[in-house]
């Protein structure tokens, strides 16, 4: 389709990772941080850089342009309850994005961590919502989807993004709607954090077309690795999610032979809408996503292979979600892999990573690896450095290692849920004047998705059909009843 | 001495002069004396004397300095028979009553005026046109043999004859023994004896038996030497030995002399004079690619010779690079029949054909090369290794010049890339997929064989993108789109088929045989047309969509085609139309996955357990089975085919000649044409498209049918629709229908599921097979091209 592409950025986290998100794709695309091609200044005083004008990147996915192509504005729209995090990222982009895109909620300061107070601001506020992106929209030619920023922890990213993604998904049931989703860590700052993450993972599942999925836990052990700094804040954590989200979307703005649109990647990652959380890897942090610092430079000097990359992609400390599942099941595999490398490096790499790895039965069992490119202004950028040759590697996976996130995000949920603990913040809000009816439906919906993740592991999972029978109407009656139980999930474990 | 009175005029003879060499003789012969004697000599035998021996010795010396100017005289006369009308060499005839001695120092003699006097003729003869500038040249420097040397040195012995009274018929016959001009003068002699030789035999053999026999042994020659150059030559033999033959005669009368000195150098000389034109032509050829060759007598032949190529546009066609010049097999230079020989023909035949590309790029009728006048005589050039020196300098020279012209003026690299852009799809998937994206619809459609007003609005809409192109994208700028005739099973398959006949032996063996057996050029004809009525037929095929007819043309412009050539922007196509049908089915996957995905009667949760495994999620796994599929051999035959073969092409920047940037070029893309995945498997992988695009339409056409399989979204979206349209429609939901319908489906997607796996399953085992056998043959370097995708689809099978 290869299609704009909407970015909606919504509360604290949601804005911060955006911030790093447009930080590195402007490095990448060659802009200055208020959007201003730096290609069109060096080009009044170099007359012969002709070649430079050509871009080779693709830059309408993410960007508009102005009439001359001088200035790029994201297609992004950012979304809080209160201003601080929107104006640091306002500060940092001098005019890079569009005024008319940003929205703060004027009433409130803050949605106070509570989902409800979040989720009815989106309601209250809906049309305006919907306003702006048709506005945005207006500006497309071909308009191909959105992707969410959010945290899942939070009041406004949450409730806010959950109301958020019912309307899209409402309003634009044709459009391609994905979410980069952060699940707060094992020691949870907020009391009612587990409430957020129930309510919309409800609406992940029901109204997202692909989730990837971080987890504080795993972005935390990895900021230490990358940065080896005691004093990392949530900038260094949100760079790693830039990078992962460069990585994802390289194919689109770096057009190679395939994957120029959301709808291809992520269609090939997610067989049926059940099994739509898809958890990422990448490694290594290069001085191409993340800021060093001088000591973590020695570190990655080791000259990768791509083989390397794509094998230690699998190493569950190069994921960013935590996963205490061992030897996860693997639906479906795709692996992004940037920089200078030897093919059959990659067709080793397969082969190696097919052994390893567990496909469910049903599975297709490939690994797909799409050969990204580096952005040249980036090469531009470190033609002095002495590690010319910089591969890295991104791998989204469709996998049972989700089941780890979901399960904590349910344990937790149960235990203060149990007790009805924290509830007092939610009574005011719309969905739950009837009680806690919200709160059984979404633990059902997520259990629904557990239990799924689960089933497709089975070799039953699509029945015995797969095997040819001639028989098959009588067999068939047979299975009837045998799948009854199997839905109510409770054979499977 | 008693004269007779016979009638002596001189008169001219016009009237056959027209047709006659420029030296020929112009006036009638004089009345000869075998047939009609002036006079009556002095019988010999009253002066058989010892006295007046003195006196016959100078009668006979008299008549030898006539003989020796081919004339006759008193004693020594024409023999009867002679008659100088008739091109005929005369014997001269002793008197009978010569003195015996006398008569054997005669015979020495006698031999040398008939040398004179054939020489004489031949002279005459070779200054007509049509045999060309080394013959006339020849003559020529006969001439000034004769009238510099020869006649003088016959004048001093009249001179000594006349002045000195003790001058003997020993004396005449020891000077002309000790001269070297008589050693000339037959070496002269057997010279043109030796090309009159050669006239003769070519004028008594059929030409017509003899070009087809050489054409067959060059056949011959090159399926049995596969050398990577390919020389175009022309084999017909030259009616009039010229130009190079009679150089090499000369060249093996040096070698037959060799020891003589003097006669060496003499010829040696001789040898350099008359190739002093053939050396110009060369010198022309090698430094300005300009062919002056009147007479036919180079080594090169130029097929457009009489063609008007200033307004013809064929200057410009790209077939015109391989058969305008070619190599001319007769009078080839001896160095040329060397085992090496071919190799320093084809740096001949390219250096001239080189310049003209940029004679003709530049627009210039010279080329300001400084020649330098390096080739200095030809005796010099054709010892040691010098030739081989002369030809690798200019064909370098030429190739540099070229490269240049390519790289830098051209950008040739800048064109390869947008080729592999605008055909492939690199950096420019985004381009294809929109592109699909737009045209979906009439993509999908069947093709009608009356497609001119489809075929006009894609092109309008494939037209409107072009405004998004830098202007420097020359490929994208020129290229059209169009419908072809033939699907793209039609036209791959002929290609299959072909390789495949190559790779049997046998059927190879049996036409090429009869091939090289044909007894002549008519057989020949009727052998080939024969076999080209029996090109595999296409097979019956179903009705495909407007997607398998969909191609892209590019008129490559001057001088681009002569290393991007026809032939080559066949294979851009055919392969351009592989990955298009890849993209198309991917394209049509992703466009799928949004309906059985996203769409709430796909969606909706209310369906029993039965309808949900057997229908929906079955429907949904398999479309991710054949999403992976298509991606995958999408994304190994980019990355591990074209791009493999395009890296080398993009790197031949470092090509040292126009010939190795051709070969690479062309030798990429047969590599890609040859992937398995383009050949072997390729009627396996449109099987699997066929069954793609019914499931495709299968799914889209699902919603109806999942809507009376549920009773709650039956009355939501169906029971509605009815009544609004229809007032007797059918009473609402039915479970009995329902069920029916659930099983019909079930089996249905079970087949296609079924079907699938096993078309997939055929496609890895061939796979597997083309893989291992070629195992064997595999580089070092790691060439295990489909390693990728075996590795890929070793476990698709679910």
């Amino acid at each position: 389709m290869t299609g704009e592409i909407i970015t909606l950025q919504i509360g604290q986290c949601g804005n911060h990772v955006g911030k790093q998100f447009w930080s590195q794709l402007a490095d990448e695309h060659g802009l200055n941080r208020s959007g201003e091609s730096t290609q069109a200044t060096t080009n009044t005083t170099d007359n012969n850089a002709k070649t430079n004008i050509a871009r080779d990147d693709f830059t309408t996915p993410f960007f508009k342009e102005n009439n001359n192509s001088t200035r790029y504005t994201p297609r992004a729209i950012m979304i809080d309850m209160e201003p601080s995090a929107i104006f640091d990222v306002q500060n940092h982009f001098p005019g890079f994005f569009d005024d008319r895109n940003t929205w703060i909620s004027q009433g409130e300061l803050g949605a106070g961590n509570t989902w409800a107070k979040g989720y009815d601001c989106g309601t209250t506020n809906e049309d305006t919502f919907l306003n702006m992106i048709d506005k945005e929209i207006d500006s497309t030619e071909n308009f191909e989807g959105f992707q969410i920023i959010h945290s899942v922890a939070g009041g406004t990213g949450s409730g806010l993004g959950s109301s958020l993604l019912e309307a899209i998904s409402e309003r634009y049931p044709k459009k391609f709607l994905s979410t980069y989703s952060v699940f707060p860590g094992k020691e949870s700052e907020v009391v009612v954090q587990p409430y957020n993450t129930i309510l919309t993972l409800r609406r992940l599942a029901e109204n997202s077309d692909a989730a990837i999925i971080f987890d504080n836990n795993a972005l935390l052990d990895l900021t230490g690795k990358v940065f080896r700094d005691p004093k990392t804040d949530y900038d260094h954590t949100n760079q790693l999610i830039a990078a992962t989200m460069s990585s994802i979307t390289n194919s689109i703005r770096f057009p190679s032979y395939m994957y120029c649109s959301m709808p291809s990647i992520f269609s090939t990652l997610v067989p049926s809408p059940d099994l739509q959380f898809l958890s990422p890897s990448f490694t290594p942090f290069t001085s191409d996503y993340v800021t060093q610092t001088q000591t973590h430079h020695n570190t990655y000097k080791r000259n990768n292979t791509a083989y390397d990359v794509l094998l230690d992609l699998l190493d569950p400390s190069n994921s960013l979600i935590s996963s205490h599942v061992n030897n996860p099941t693997y639906f479906n595999v795709f692996n992004t892999i940037i920089g200078n490398v030897d093919r059959n490096d990659i067709t080793r790499a397969i082969g190696k990573i097919q052994q390893r790895i567990n496909f469910a039965p049903w599975a297709s069992n490939i690994v797909h690896v799409n050969v990204g490119r580096r952005s040249p202004y980036l090469i531009e950028k470190k033609t002095n450095n002495t590690c010319t040759n910089e591969i890295n590697g991104m791998m989204l996976a469709s996998s049972t290692q989700i089941l780890s996130v979901l399960d904590r995000a349910c344990k937790t949920f149960d235990k203060i849920f149990a007790k009805k603990a924290f509830l007092k913040t939610f009574e005011d809000g719309n969905l739950f004047k009837n009680g806690q009816d919200e709160f059984i439906a979404s633990r059902e919906v997520v259990q629904n998705v557990i239990d799924e993740y689960l089933a497709a592991t089975g070799e039953d999972y699509l029945d015995e059909v797969l095997i040819p029978d001639e028989n098959m109407f009588g067999d068939y009656n047979d299975t009837v009843g045998h799948k009854n139980i199997d839905d109510e999930g409770d054979n499977i474990m | 001495m008693e004269v007779v009175q016979i009638e002596d005029h001189v008169q001219l003879n016009l009237n056959d002069s027209l047709d006659t060499p420029i030296l020929s003789k112009l006036v009638n012969y004089e009345p000869l004396s075998n047939t009609n004697l002036k006079f009556k000599s002095f019988p010999l035998s009253e002066l058989s004397s010892t006295e007046s021996f003195r006196d016959q010795e100078s009668l006979v010396i008299k008549d030898l300095l006539n003989v020796l100017l081919g004339l006759d005289g008193a004693y020594i006369r024409y023999n009867n028979s002679f008659n100088p009308v008739n091109d005929h060499i005369p014997d001269f005839r002793i008197a009978k009553k010569m003195d015996s001695t006398l008569k054997a120092l005669c015979n020495k003699v006698v031999k040398l005026g008939r040398q004179y006097f054939f020489v004489c003729r031949y002279m005459e003869r070779l200054s007509d046109l049509s045999f060309g500038m080394v013959l006339q040249r020849l003559s020529f420097e006969i001439r000034q043999f004769i009238r510099l040397y020869y006649l003088r040195f016959v004048n001093s012995l009249e001179k000594e004859f006349i002045e000195n009274l003790n001058f003997s018929i020993r004396d005449l016959v020891q000077k002309i023994k000790d001269s070297e001009i008589v050693k000339q003068l037959e070496l002269f002699y057997l010279i043109c004896l030796k090309i009159d030789n050669e006239m003769n035999l070519r004028n008594n053999i059929d030409l017509m038996e003899q070009d087809f026999n050489n054409f067959i042994n060059d056949l011959k020659d090159e399926t049995q030497y596969k050398s990577d150059i390919l020389l175009a030559t022309d084999s017909s033999i030259l009616p009039i030995p010229r130009g190079g033959i009679i150089l090499k005669i000369v060249q093996e009368f040096i070698e037959d002399n060799l020891g003589d000195k003097s006669s060496v150098t003499f010829l040696k000389n001789l040898l350099n004079s008359i190739s002093v034109n053939y050396c110009d032509m060369l010198q022309q050829w090698m430094t300005q690619g300009e062919l002056i060759d009147p007479y036919n007598e180079f080594m090169i032949c130029d097929a457009m010779k009489n063609a008007d190529l200033k307004t013809n546009y064929l200057k410009y066609d790209d077939r015109l690079w391989f058969t305008r010049y070619r190599i001319r097999k007769d009078g080839l230079l001896k160095k040329f029949e060397l085992k090496d020989g071919n190799v320093l023909l084809f740096k001949v035949l390219m250096t001239g054909k080189l310049l003209n590309i940029l004679r003709t790029s530049l627009n210039m009728s010279k080329l300001p090369i400084d020649s330098n006048n390096d080739l200095t005589d030809f005796v010099q050039l054709t010892e040691g290794t010098n030739l081989e020196l002369y030809i690798n300098k200019w064909y370098e020279n030429a190739n540099r010049l070229c490269l240049q012209l390519y790289f830098e003026s051209y950008d040739l690299e800048l064109f390869l890339n947008c080729l592999q852009r605008e055909y492939f799809g690199y950096q420019n998937g985004n381009g294809i997929s929109i592109f699909l994206q737009r045209n979906i619809i009439d993509l999908s459609r069947h093709y009608s064989k009356n497609h001119k007003g489809l075929e006009r609005k894609l092109s309008q809409y494939f037209e409107s993108q072009k405004q998004f192109v830098p202007s420097d994208n020359l490929v994208s700028q020129r290229m059209t789109l169009q419908l072809d005739k033939n699907s793209f099973q039609q036209v791959i398959l002929q290609y299959v088929q072909q390789d495949n006949i190559l790779n049997d032996k046998n059927p190879l063996q049996d036409s090429s045989d009869k091939i090289l057996h044909a007894p002549n050029f008519e057989n020949l004809r009727s052998i080939l047309l024969n076999e080209a009525s029996h090109l595999p037929k296409s097979s019956k095929e179903s009705r495909k969509s407007n997607i398998h007819y969909l191609q892209f043309n590019l008129n490559v412009p001057y001088p681009l085609n002569i290393i991007i050539s026809r032939i080559c922007i066949d294979q851009y196509q055919i392969i351009s139309r592989y990955i298009h049908l890849l993209q198309y089915h991917g394209k049509l996957l992703d466009d799928t996955w949004f309906e059985i995905n996203k769409h709430k009667i796909w969606r909706y949760k209310g369906y029993n357990s039965n309808i949900n495994r057997t229908i929906i999620k079955r429907c949904r796994i398999l479309h991710n089975k054949m999403n992976n599929f298509v991606k995958v051999v999408l994304e190994y035959f980019t990355q591990n085919v074209i791009d493999k073969e395009i890296t080398k092409i993009i790197n031949s920047n470092k090509a040292t000649t126009i010939n190795d940037l051709q070969n690479v070029l062309q030798e990429s893309l047969t590599n890609i044409m040859t992937n398995c995945c383009l050949s072997q498997l390729i009627e396996i992988q449109l099987q699997l498209f066929e069954i793609i695009h019914k499931f495709s339409k299968f799914i889209i056409s699902m919603r109806q049918k999942l809507c009376r399989l549920n009773p709650t979204i039956y009355e939501h979206y169906l029971s509605r629709s009815y009544e609004e349209n229809n007032n007797n429609a059918q009473d609402g939901y039915n479970e009995e229908e329902a069920l029916l319908l659930t099983s019909n489906i079930g089996a249905y997607i079970e087949q296609v599921y079924f079907g699938f796996d096993q078309h997939v399953e055929a496609f890895i085992e061939g796979l597997t097979h083309y893989y291992n056998s070629r195992t064997e043959v595999r580089d070092s370097a790691g060439n295990d091209n489909s390693g990728r995708l075996i590795n890929s689809l070793r476990m698709l099978k679910g």
